[in-house]
């Protein structure tokens, strides 16, 4: 599986299951804390679905913001983590 | 102030106790079956307090992390004469309590996330360290969901408050967690889930 492909998986995840107040303002770049799209009620829900979705195990050190707000931080982490 | 039926003496050192805290209270007395109480994170001292006021067979113990905190938790044990029942010790969650199994534990944690917290001028005046639960508001559960596991004895509780709207988070913390087997959400008067009770599984 590509960067790409899993950028694109983690976008409709985010869409799906996360308010976007203009789901095309929503870059690979844009911070999920800054834009109020995933706070306290949303993450665990995400580490979850990585979890599932890529086979990796996720520890509580794990979750921070860089490596889980944005497309990109997560592709990133996911990647590292598959590797 | 009071506070579930003590007078609890508060100061700048510690979180000044909320009205909300005492469904958590309501929450512990009810499940509490056995004799020992373990409060994490307990600022002024206020649930153990409370909770071994009510409870005349209760032996409790009280932790804090920070001085302030500790300083005020003992002096209200102490005006309360409650020294010889509530024990009250200085650590990192968990880490100064030896040999006790609980057969109850209760914590109210920080649980504004930090970016949220930035914004609170109205909680300046209490110690930051009362409210900043780490990025996402759950830091401080999720180490307690784990590390108390340890210390409760089979069938026993866990009851922690959490923030308003965290409740799909403290579901998901429980059961990363592992090793309940029930998971309880208690409503404040107004319909809003605020206190998570958990128990532990009964041994194997």
């Amino acid at each position: 599986m590509s960067e790409n492909e899993i950028k694109t998986r983690l976008r409709e995840f985010v869409a799906k299951n996360f308010y976007l107040p203009d789901p095309k303002a929503l870059t690979d770049q844009t911070s999920f804390l800054d834009q109020g799209i995933i706070d306290s009620t949303g993450v665990l829900e995400l580490v979850t679905f990585v979890e599932n979705e890529y086979g990796i195990a996720v520890a509580d050190d794990d979750m921070v913001p860089a490596n889980f707000d944005s497309i990109d931080a997560l592709a990133g982490f996911v990647a590292k983590k598959r590797s | 102030m009071k506070f579930f039926g003590v007078e609890i003496e508060t100061g700048p050192g510690a979180l000044i106790p909320r009205e909300e805290t005492e469904l958590l209270a309501a929450t512990a007395l009810e499940r509490l079956a056995g004799t020992t109480l373990v409060d994490v994170c307990c600022g002024t001292g206020n649930l153990a307090c409370a909770l071994a006021a009510r409870v005349p067979s209760l032996r409790a113990w009280a932790l804090d992390l920070t001085d302030g905190a500790v300083e005020l938790a003992r002096a209200n044990v102490a005006r309360l004469g409650l020294a010889d029942r509530v024990t009250v010790l200085q650590g990192d969650l968990f880490a100064a309590l030896s040999g006790v199994t609980a057969d109850l534990i209760t914590c109210n944690p920080p649980y504004i996330s930090t970016s949220k917290l930035a914004q609170r001028e109205d909680l300046a005046a209490e110690p930051r360290e009362a409210f900043d639960g780490g990025p996402y508001g759950v830091t401080i559960h999720q180490r307690v969901a784990r590390e108390a596991h340890g210390v409760l004895r089979p069938g026993g509780w866990l009851c922690c408050e959490f923030g308003l709207g965290q409740e799909r988070q403290l579901e998901q913390v429980f059961k990363r967690a592992g090793g309940y087997d029930r998971i309880d959400f208690i409503s404040d008067p107004a319909g809003a889930p605020r206190v998570v009770a958990a128990r532990k599984n009964e041994a194997p």
